[in-house]
């Protein structure tokens, strides 16, 4: 110890000493009030010599794995939350305006009062003369000075906004999306994506769940629909795999009204029915109106949901009205065979028709599309017929990725020289970046199995509570419901607090409560989590049920697909070993959501996928328009079809919802005019890693321009309006297709093929015909599909094979594998 | 030997804040952050868990709410985008920011102290009970987080912020946003209360162990 030392520790323990504020036990158990000698020094330095000793030795404890991550994408979350710079400028201003309110008018309002007050006026000289020299204004003249001044706030607050508004809005917006720029596309703020148009005129649904009209859903295409008299049928309120709201596109191809098949002349001028006539708009409110006398509470599933001409009973899609849905496309599809098969070669220019050069055509992007989710779930419940689906995988057509932006797109042509007119196939593709999402808040309801024999034990119960209270996210809201002896609503949807997880846990096992069945439970769950605000994101209602195998699930089957209908998803988590099961898979698909099993992984782990899954979605309101070059003409566009005038509305008018919505939540500049040019293609969302092709079936006159693309979207994750843009020229000569040709050439024969199969489907008798006719289509094919061909071909015998003996659900199957080929496997059911 | 009375004296503390701010990688972290770099922003999270996860830890706060709080942390360094703050280097900025999000929640919670022993209930006499007690072990160590998760916050801030994290008096009480004296009194306290803790524990010497001790070395 040298003397310094010394000297500090001798002044440690004189401050120790001194200091009365030290707890009497401490001072004893260190005796520091006896001698202050060398050895009472020293050994007081030596003790905390040991303690900082050990202080400094504590670990640091190791932090969860997951915790940095999870923090990371709160935090993005978060900041996208926060109002928009716009919202806060005017926000200041209106702040200001009421802080000059209270600056001015409080004062004046005190003065007055104490003018008014002859104790307080006699305080002091000069207020008592100036009170007997002024009359005294009466209060309520103090309250009209007050009032004036906020009028008068308003009225200039008013007339700084009409006047100026738009402007300053646009400049803080142009000056956001300047800085997002150079920000990047990792910006970290972000908006929830899966929030829809706000058209939507929700029908209260004896004040639960809700059905939404036409106008409301994210897919534009969409539109009131009478199958039996060759209307449009509508499909809203579907959920995507994103929990948006998407639908498929059943239009037929007939005239609405006279049922006559729509067919046009060389011209492209429609000829026959017409789609926009005066009848046919006068025909749709009538639906309308039907659908609202056949609107009925069906008090025998305790879900009253109203009826859509009896399309949607009880909220489910009529099997016969999907067929007849089908096979309207399937009379679509066949009609472009049609035109292919008589063109034996493919390149033969002779007797072709053509469409107009501008004009919408269907959107065939469709995650999540219901039509398949019910082919699917047919095709789960038989083996055969799903080993020979699944059998089904896309082609590769290897688009070019995005680096910055959300999408990116592809434009390439099955050939690169003509010499002269010449069949060109282009391919327009789009791509989305992979792994950067946004979600929506959440509102879950939770539904607990704890019946008698088949309980779900607390502590998985807490593990799963947690887990829920740990990924949520700003407005998230969580409910309980337990099914079983003691069971009802443990807790209505709001937030999930840390540390309540274990108090609710504990909760489910007790006794005193009424007996509520699991199918009760679940139709309340359904309820509440469908219950949303009115401008509530779409798709934001989560059912989970959590059980250990969802004895007696099927029956939950109906009410999970009225849900999906009403934009909530219900997943299941089951608590069993991984494993095919019906039962769970068959109640993910009704309910457009996904099976878990809970068994074989943590909780935590599984909730965050289920959640990850909820919010794919990277870019909105795309719309895709396709300028024809001078002396190109359209044959068709594959898997496509066109739109008429009214249904190119509905999107219209569902696009500019989108843009003022987008615009309005995440300060995204409104873009969407009546500037579309060309041919036009409207999609409502891609999600994040999809990537999608549409095959432009064209004739071109000779070599030089064919087309202009653009791709105009709403990119979620840089939060800006993009624009991609790509040409297609043609050379001139006669040169061997490249790799790229080659490429539009085997997705082109994977998109017959697919058809083909969806064809057969709906045509079982005539099955073997069509699967023969795309099987020597394929081979033509062997080239350009690559490793491709041996797997189709596998695919093709398989069902040929099945043919000869066909297992059950074949129709379904095939159809089932051709949309597998179109577009992989949206339908993602999650990870075991 | 020194180790304990360096606490009073700020010869580390000027040292270890000598580091001019340009040095601080943690900086140019925030700034590329701040223009969007989403990757800086989880560096700078990956960083820091380690003392804002101790720190909270350390605060008595069991898991749930110690992943809470320190989301909540992180979101508020998130949150701040002018690029002139913080003025002085980052990891004090952020350890301030974890001590605010702290006192905010036990306020909120009307928890005076969250006094839940982070490492398990192990309390002084079982410690003591041990025969591998007087050795640094897990043992001492759950003892230490139980001691220290006792202490009033005003101390327990002053401690693991100083001694613990590292800082030195001077950084914490710039973090603390009290006086340097302060800091020194709350910390004197706040190990005066350890020791004695240890020593009523036996993790220590007695005291008149220890003055034998010295009178034998003195005469040697």
């Amino acid at each position: 110890m040298n003397d310094d030392d010394v000297h500090d520790a001798k002044d440690l323990l004189a401050a120790l000493r001194a200091d009365e504020e030290l707890d009497a036990d401490v001072r004893e158990a260190l005796e520091l009030d006896g001698p202050m000698d060398d050895e009472a020094i020293g050994a007081l330095d030596a003790l905390f010599a040991r303690v900082d000793d050990e202080l400094g030795a504590l670990d640091a404890p190791e932090v969860p794995d997951d915790l940095v991550a999870r923090t990371v994408e709160r935090a993005t979350r978060e900041a996208a939350e926060a109002p928009g710079v716009v919202g806060s400028v005017w926000r200041l201003i209106a702040s200001g305006w009421a802080s000059l309110l209270v600056l001015i008018g409080l004062p004046a309002l005190a003065r007055r009062d104490r003018a008014a007050d002859p104790r307080r006026g006699a305080r002091s000289t000069t207020e008592t003369t100036e009170t007997t020299k002024r009359p005294r204004p009466p209060r309520w003249t103090m309250f009209r000075n007050v009032g004036a001044i906020a009028v008068g706030c308003a009225v200039v607050t008013l007339g700084v906004w009409t006047t100026f508004g738009h402007t300053v809005t646009e400049s803080i917006q142009a000056s956001t999306v300047m800085v997002e720029g150079l920000r990047g596309p990792s910006s970290g703020y972000r908006v929830d994506s899966n929030e829809t148009d706000d058209l939507s005129e929700q029908r209260d649904l004896g004040g639960r769940a809700s059905l939404t009209d036409s106008t409301t859903v994210a897919d534009p295409s969409n539109a009131p629909v009478d199958l039996e008299q060759g209307l449009f049928w509508e499909r809203s309120g579907e959920t995507g795999e994103d929990g948006s709201r998407v639908a498929a596109l059943l239009l037929p191809s007939r005239d609405p009204v006279s049922q006559d098949p729509v067919s046009q002349d060389q011209d492209g001028e429609r000829q026959g029915g017409q789609f926009g006539n005066a009848e046919f708009q006068q025909r749709v409110p009538n639906l309308l109106e039907d659908d609202e006398r056949n609107g009925r509470d069906d008090r025998a599933s305790g879900l009253p949901v109203q009826g859509s001409t009896g399309r949607i009973d009880n909220g489910v899609i009529d099997e016969e009205v999907v067929s007849r849905a089908l096979g309207d496309d399937r009379a679509q599809n066949d009609r472009w065979r049609d035109d292919d098969e008589s063109d034996t070669d493919g390149d033969a220019l002779a007797g072709l028709r053509f469409h107009p050069r501008t004009g919408a055509w269907a959107n065939t992007y469709l995650p999540g599309d219901p039509a398949w989710r019910d082919l699917a779930r047919t095709v789960t419940r038989a083996p055969e017929a799903r080993r020979l689906s699944d059998a089904a995988a896309p082609f590769d057509a290897r688009l070019r990725r995005p680096r910055r932006d959300a999408l990116a797109l592809t434009v390439r042509a099955d050939r690169r020289q003509v010499d002269g007119a010449s069949r060109v196939r282009m391919q327009v593709g789009i791509a989305a970046a992979a792994g950067r999402t946004r979600r929506p808040t959440l509102r879950t309801v939770v539904v607990i199995d704890a019946r008698e024999a088949d309980a779900v034990p607390a502590a998985e119960v807490e593990a799963v509570l947690t887990a829920l209270s740990q990924a949520r996210s700003t407005g998230d809201q969580v409910g309980v419901i337990v099914a079983g002896e003691s069971g009802g609503v443990l807790r209505a949807p709001a937030e999930l607090r840390l540390g309540e997880a274990r108090v609710l846990a504990r909760e489910v096992h007790t006794d005193g409560r009424a007996a509520m069945s699991l199918e009760h439970a679940y139709r309340e769950a359904v309820t509440l989590a469908g219950a949303l605000e009115a401008d509530a994101p779409l798709g934001s209602g989560l059912v989970l049920v959590v059980s250990p195998r969802l004895a007696g699930g099927e029956a939950l089957v109906p009410t999970a697909r009225a849900g999906a209908l009403a934009g909530v998803t219900s997943s299941v988590l089951a608590l069993r070993t991984p494993g095919a099961d019906a039962t769970l898979e068959s109640f993910a698909l009704a309910g457009h959501g996904r099976r878990w099993f809970v068994g074989a992984r943590p909780a935590d782990e599984v909730l965050r996928d289920e959640v990850a899954a909820a919010s794919r979605s990277v870019a909105r309101a795309l719309r895709l328009e396709v300028v024809l070059a001078p002396g190109t003409r359209l044959v068709d566009v594959v898997g496509s079809r066109p739109l008429a005038a009214p249904q190119e509305a509905t999107l219209r008018r569902a696009e500019q919802a989108i843009d003022r919505q987008l615009a309005a939540q995440l300060g995204i500049g409104a873009d969407r005019g009546a500037d579309a040019e060309g041919l036009r293609v409207y999609l409502p969302v891609f999600l994040s890693g999809d990537t999608h092709t549409m095959i432009f079936d064209l004739v071109v006159d000779g070599p030089g321009e064919v087309a202009d693309v653009r791709l105009r979207y709403k990119d979620l994750l840089a939060l800006g309006n993009r624009e991609a843009r790509e040409s297609l020229q043609l050379g001139r000569g006669d040169g061997a297709p490249g790799p790229a040709e080659r490429l539009v050439r085997g997705d082109l024969a994977t998109q017959r093929l697919a058809l083909a199969l969806e064809s057969a489907g709906r045509d079982l008798p005539r099955a073997r015909a069509h699967l023969q006719r795309a099987s020597t289509e394929l081979d033509r094919h062997v080239a350009p599909l690559g490793e491709a061909h041996a797997r189709h071909r596998a695919l093709l015998d398989h069902f040929l094979a099945a043919l000869d003996a066909p297992p059950p659900h074949l129709a379904a199957a095939l159809q089932h594998a051709g949309r597998r080929l179109r577009a992989g496997d949206p339908l993602s059911l999650g990870a075991p | 030997m020194t180790q304990a009375l360096s606490v009073l004296s700020s010869a580390d503390e000027a040292k270890r804040e000598a580091a001019p701010e340009s040095e601080d990688p943690l900086r140019a972290l925030l700034d590329r952050h701040r223009r969007g770099d989403v990757r800086a922003f989880r560096e700078i999270v990956t960083v820091l868990s380690r003392p804002v996860y101790a720190y909270l830890t350390r605060c008595g706060f069991d898991a749930a709410e110690r992943d809470d709080l320190f989301q909540e942390v992180f979101c508020k360094v998130h949150r701040v985008t002018d690029p002139t703050r913080p003025k002085g280097p980052v990891r004090p900025w952020v350890l301030r920011i974890t001590v605010n999000v702290v006192r905010d929640h036990l306020r909120r919670r009307k928890v005076r102290a969250a006094v839940q022993p982070a490492r398990g209930e192990v309390d002084a006499a079982s410690a003591a009970a041990s025969p591998e007690a007087r050795a640094r072990g897990e043992e001492l160590a759950a003892f230490l987080d139980a001691e220290i998760a006792k202490l009033p916050l005003p101390q327990r801030e002053a401690l693991l912020l100083a001694s613990v994290q590292g800082l030195g008096v001077k950084a914490a009480a710039e973090v603390l946003e009290v006086p340097t004296d302060t800091v020194k009194t709350r910390l004197r306290r706040a190990r005066a209360s350890i020791a004695a803790a240890m020593r009523r524990a036996g993790h220590v010497p007695e005291i008149a162990e220890t003055r034998a001790k010295q009178r034998k070395e003195a005469g040697r």
